[in-house]
């Protein structure tokens, strides 16, 4: 599987895409994490149909919870008699929900502020750089704390936002430092320069020559933000201020089963193992996205 | 999720991250050999689960904390282990016969930490200061308020407590607004332990780690910030030495991280987690380790009329407590190691009433009772929310049981929220939470503190919005009842009324689970924590 | 140089002005406040009005935030409500040496592990070194730290009594801070390998490296002269930046490892609603990540000469 990338034979000229997705469909690595990734945004958004219990249905009828699989519950109960199978499903919904969400809305903005900094310079750059500044210097971890706890509803259900919107305040810099780094190492190259000075508008440089340029970056940022959002997530669930009960996130079964890691060892193996094929399949798809799109591996 | 499997790299990553889970199920049984701290001597370790809040007996107030400060402050009375009331620094009391004035006879052995001897005006010193708003105990106004004078002093009108007051070297007169059966009870809280002034006064005011001086058992050696609190036995005390030599308080917030350093050897006593419970009891070496001790606390679900309009009909208030399974709960929140409440009043506490029955399970009388209040199934019910206090797994567990039998049995849709203790404490006091689970510890041991102080008409602590007239006149007739059989008749009776109106739901009384060490003896259990380390031993 | 150096410094003052201003106000909208947890169940509200006066929690915000950033600048920061009134800038002299150890080390470690991972991944690309060493990298940080910390405790002091389950004994002795470090360092460390992988993708397909190749200079010092240097430049961010991670990494790891630093009560005190010791640590951390930036910003200029200060400084 090693040598398929490096020798693909380039006979008929196809267009850059087109031939970026035929590498990436000969890459088996892509190919799977693809797979994964598709099997669980089904899951996801079919759960209901999927999970053969409720994520909050209580089986009472156990005299010692949690219990492990049995023809009833296919992964076993936790400690309240909820079907570990049909959370872990439902919990697919939040989880993906987090890291797909967040991290189009920072790339959303980070793209967009990085750009406007790195191309207009001047005050828009200072003012970028001094919010980015004090954002990233912001411990983000006490920011997010401090954030749920003021934007938290009275309704628990909107609790999926109150860590949306925490996360997100949080974490958009990274992506804007990334793009206005990109953008202004790209801005001096000779093809900008030249399509400059053939009197190319600003917004058809930066669409066609500096964003294209800058993508495999921002998809490697971004597959890692994704991660990084689903263990934040998990970490605020760990603090007690993530998804509410009796919704669950993976990371918040992680939370629930870590007192039984030495008694019921599944019940935190179970999450930990769909947070960890997650992580390392978005982050597979990643570097192949990379390579595949990258010009100079083409030849 | 197999698909990734036929990768190499893959499986073997995941055989790494697998083999770590299965080494862990393998390690159930498995600790360190034995020997682990023999340099520690007779030193008995056990972690604190947070930083001191204060070191200031007037300010304490968290229970942890309270079991550090009591090893090393004293009061005029304590409790004893049958939960009475015992001399401390008093060696004999007297009350007048109108219940209102208390001489003290004071020990004339009982010296301070730096040497210098205790005398009647050392406790007129501390509890004047701790009724000085300088001072700005949060405790004072509940434990010193019915001292004469006391309030005057709270709220800026005096600097001296008129109340309190020192007829010679070793004897000490109180006198109190009125007959209070249960002030002996308020003062054995570190509120009214006796602080040493020149301490105090050298370190501008401030009674902190550097002025830790009191007349306890033990005595402060060091205290690194964050890490941990060490203490030495005082050799000089009054009750004789401890056989202790000395205290190390490690401070592990983290509960799995507490549960790790006790089965490594590096403490000698750990609190549990129920959730860790089964595998322990389970353990042929841990399971025998195991001690299950009563608190003086209640659970209760509180059923909040002022911010909850339907709660007002008694009807509903019963719905809800015949709906909860307070067995199955206990089962399964609290792996059965806690107290089925019927009523208020936990046991140990004087007047507890063991043969009372309250509401008991019975889904079809719930059915029926909301039903004849005009919620058959539930419908027409506003939305209801229960809060409760986060980062306690325990306490979810018994809220989303709650909630799956408001399900099951009523009809009843409730969403659940957890939140910050401090807003959970503002929102209680305030009285605009609906509804929620939470915990009355007692102040001191008396009926009064669960019934009058709770739940009378007009009391600052009643936020819920319950009134019941004859409640209320029982409670104001054995507040001051001076014959303790006829007094504890009179709370039984109100405890009655109460439970059948429902304003709470009782639902357990606490138990703490503990590990001790097979070597650690002489350990003190009281119903409002352990008791100072004074006959505790450990032979490693 | 200097001159950038004044000005990249006085304009942290306004980062750190806008950091402890956001801190502030986030706090005083958090409902419940540490009068809440001082008073308990006891409500009473003429007790309340007492204390917070007592505290100057009953001023008006602005007034609380200057008189804050008065005393700041006098510095004083005031003392904690929910830690026995302890200074705060006590606690951080004391506490805070201990989270920035523990985080150096963590950055040593990553920096380390994580150029060879990366380097050694990109020479072999696609290759199964590549694969194995990226795939190890990633699994390593597929997992929040507090799933990893106690399993590896479980298993290493519990099963095998290698290290000790918890505490801190000071610097000098390793074995109570191993565990941390790398469960700290396993995050910047995939982030770093990741970066320096491609960055050197990047740098291997340039054309002065295929220059220097068919010159016929050996692959060795190809790599080393001309590769290294090169890809090495963008992951100098990516160091920077985890310095902040680590920081902020060390509240759930302090916590699991019983490490007296500054993480852990960092947590207890937005808990406890402890704003002196919040605003404390906020500025440190602020200005701790400010000082590594300017670092590394600095460094830029010593590895690549090419760098202008200024363009970085921006």
């Amino acid at each position: 599987m090693t040598e398929i990338t490096d020798t693909l034979p380039s006979t008929k000229p196809m267009s850059p895409t087109a031939e970026a997705m035929r590498r990436l469909r000969r890459n088996p690595v892509a190919v799977v994490s693809a797979l994964i990734l598709a099997v669980l945004v089904v899951v996801a958004l079919f759960a209901p149909l999927i999970a053969p219990y409720s994520f909050d249905a209580m089986d009472r009828t156990y005299a010692v919870m949690p219990a492990p699989p049995d023809a009833k519950h296919r992964l076993g109960i936790d400690n309240l008699g909820q079907d570990t199978f049909s959370r872990l499903v439902y919990g697919a919904r939040v989880s993906l929900a987090v890291g797909v969400f967040l991290v189009l809305i920072q790339v959303v903005i980070g793209v967009s502020l990085g750009l406007l900094a790195a191309y207009k310079r001047g005050w828009w750059d200072t003012l970028l750089m001094r919010l980015t500044d004090a954002m990233f210097a912001f411990p983000d971890l006490l920011f997010a704390i401090l954030l749920v706890g003021i934007i938290r509803p009275t309704d628990p259900k909107l609790s999926f936002i109150t860590v949306f919107v925490a996360l997100a305040v949080v974490n958009w810099p990274g992506m804007a430092r990334l793009v206005r780094g990109q953008a202004l190492a790209l801005r001096e190259k000779e093809f900008v320069e030249a399509a400059r000075s053939i009197g190319v508008t600003d917004f058809k440089i930066v669409t066609r020559h500096i964003l294209p340029n800058m993508l495999s970056p921002i998809i490697v940022a971004a597959t890692v933000d994704v991660a990084g959002m689903i263990l934040a997530e998990a970490t605020l669930s760990f603090l007690g201020i993530g998804i509410q009960p009796p919704y669950p996130s993976w990371g918040r079964m992680i939370s629930d089963g870590r007192p039984y890691l030495r008694s019921e060892p599944m019940l935190l193996f179970y999450p930990a193992l769909a947070l960890g094929v997650t992580v390392l399949a978005l982050n597979f798809l990643g570097d192949a996205v990379r390579d595949a799109f990258d010009p100079r591996l083409r030849e | 999720m197999s698909e990734i499997q036929p990768r190499a790299i893959s499986r073997k990553a995941f055989l790494g991250v697998s083999a770590v889970f299965v080494g862990s199920v393998a390690a159930g049984g498995c600790r360190r050999g034995g020997s682990g701290g023999g340099a520690a001597g007779n030193t008995f370790k056990y972690a604190l689960q947070g930083p001191p809040t204060s070191f200031d007996p007037a300010k304490v107030e968290d229970g942890d904390t309270i079991d550090l400060l009591m090893q090393v402050f004293e009061g005029l009375v304590q409790w004893d282990p049958d939960s009475k009331i015992v001399g401390g620094i008093a060696e004999k009391w007297e009350i007048s016969e109108d219940g209102t004035v208390y001489t003290f006879q004071l020990k004339p052995s009982v010296s301070f930490h730096n040497g210098r001897k205790l005398t009647a005006q050392d406790m007129v010193y501390s509890f004047t200061r701790a009724v000085l708003p300088a001072t700005l105990s949060t405790t004072a106004r509940t434990y010193l308020n019915d001292i004469v004078g006391a309030l005057d002093c709270l709220d800026s009108k005096t600097k001296e407590l008129k109340g309190v007051k020192a007829v010679d070297e070793h004897t000490l007169q109180i006198t109190i607004d009125k007959r209070r059966p249960y002030f002996l009870a308020k003062l054995t809280y570190p509120t009214g332990y006796a602080v040493c002034k020149e301490a105090i006064e050298a370190n501008n005011g401030e009674l902190d780690d550097k002025a830790l001086i009191g007349t306890g058992p033990f005595k402060l050696k060091t205290y690194q910030a964050g890490y941990s609190v060490t203490l030495a036995g005082n050799k000089e005390y009054h009750g004789g030495a401890p056989v202790l030599d000395g205290i190390d308080r490690r401070i592990l917030g983290d509960s799995s991280a507490r549960q790790t350093a006790y089965e490594s050897g590096q403490t000698d006593l750990t609190d549990v987690q129920r959730a860790d419970l089964a595998r322990i009891q389970g353990d042929s070496v841990l399971g025998k380790e195991v001690n299950e001790f009563p608190r003086a606390a209640i659970w209760y679900l509180a059923l909040n009329q002022q911010a909850f309009a339907p709660f007002k009909d008694k009807r509903v208030r019963q719905a809800f407590a015949h709906a909860l399974n307070k067995d199955e709960l206990i089962k399964v929140a609290l792996k059965g190691t806690v107290q089925k409440a019927e009523g208020i009043v936990p046991p140990g506490v004087p007047g507890h009433n063991s043969g009372f029955k309250g509401l008991g399970y019975d889904p079809a009388k719930a059915k029926d009772l909301l039903a004849s209040a005009g919620f058959a199934e539930g419908k027409g019910l506003p939305k209801l929310v229960i809060s409760f206090r986060n980062n306690y797994q325990h306490i979810a567990d018994g809220v989303l049981a709650i909630r799956n039998d408001l399900k099951q049995n009523l009809g009843i849709e409730v969403d659940v929220r957890q939140m910050d203790f401090a807003q959970l404490l503002r929102e209680r006091n305030q009285g605009t939470m609906p509804c929620y689970h939470m915990r009355w510890a007692a102040d001191y041991l008396d009926q009064q503190n669960f019934l009058s102080l709770m739940l009378r008409t007009g009391s600052a602590e009643n936020t819920i919005g319950y009134s019941n007239p004859e409640f209320d006149r029982l409670c104001d007739e054995a507040d001051v009842e001076a014959d303790p059989v006829k007094r504890i008749a009179l709370y039984n009776q109100a405890e009655a009324i109460a439970v059948d109106d429902a304003p709470w739901v009782c639902i357990y009384f606490q138990h703490d689970v503990e590990l001790h060490k097979p070597y650690l003896k002489g350990i003190r259990p009281g119903l409002m924590g352990h008791l100072p380390h004074t006959s505790t031993t450990v032979a490693r | 140089m200097l001159s950038a150096l004044r000005t990249r410094l006085l304009l942290a003052i306004p980062t750190l002005l806008l950091v402890s201003f956001i801190t502030f106000f986030l706090g005083y909208l958090a409902p419940g406040s540490p009068i809440d947890l001082m008073m308990g169940q006891h409500g009473d509200p003429a007790i309340r009005k007492q204390l917070e006066h007592a505290y100057g929690l009953d001023l008006p915000p602005l007034t609380q935030y200057g008189r804050f950033v008065w005393n700041a600048l006098h510095g004083d920061l005031g003392k904690s409500f929910a830690m026995a009134n302890r200074p705060v800038t006590q606690m951080i002299a004391e506490q805070f040496p201990i989270t920035a150890f523990l985080a150096l080390m963590s950055i040593l470690i990553a920096t380390v592990v994580g150029l060879v991972a990366g380097m050694v991944a990109a020479l072999r690309h696609n290759r199964l070194l590549d694969r194995a060493t990226m795939g190890v990298v990633l699994v390593s940080v597929s997992l929040p730290p507090f799933v990893v910390a106690p399993v590896l405790t479980v298993l290493l002091s519990l099963k095998l009594d290698w290290l000790p389950a918890s505490g801190w004994e000071g610097v000098a002795y390793p074995e109570y801070w191993i565990l941390p470090v790398l469960v700290l360092a396993a995050r910047p460390t995939a982030l770093i390998a990741r970066f320096m992988r491609s960055s050197m993708l990047d740098v291997l397909r340039q054309d002065y490296v295929r220059t220097a190749n068919a010159k016929g200079l050996s692959p060795a010092r190809v790599i080393a002269k001309h590769t290294v240097k090169n890809a090495f430049l963008p992951v100098l961010t990516v160091i920077g930046n985890s310095f902040g991670y680590l920081l902020t990494g060390s509240f759930v790891v302090e916590n699991i490892f019983g490490i007296p630093g500054i993480g852990y009560q960092s947590v207890q005190s937005i808990l406890s609603r402890d704003y002196p010791v919040i605003q404390g640590v906020a500025l440190l951390v602020a200005f701790t990540f400010i000082v590594v930036n300017l670092v590394v910003d600095m460094l830029y200029t010593v590895v690549d000469p090419r760098v202008r200060y200024e363009s970085s400084a921006a």
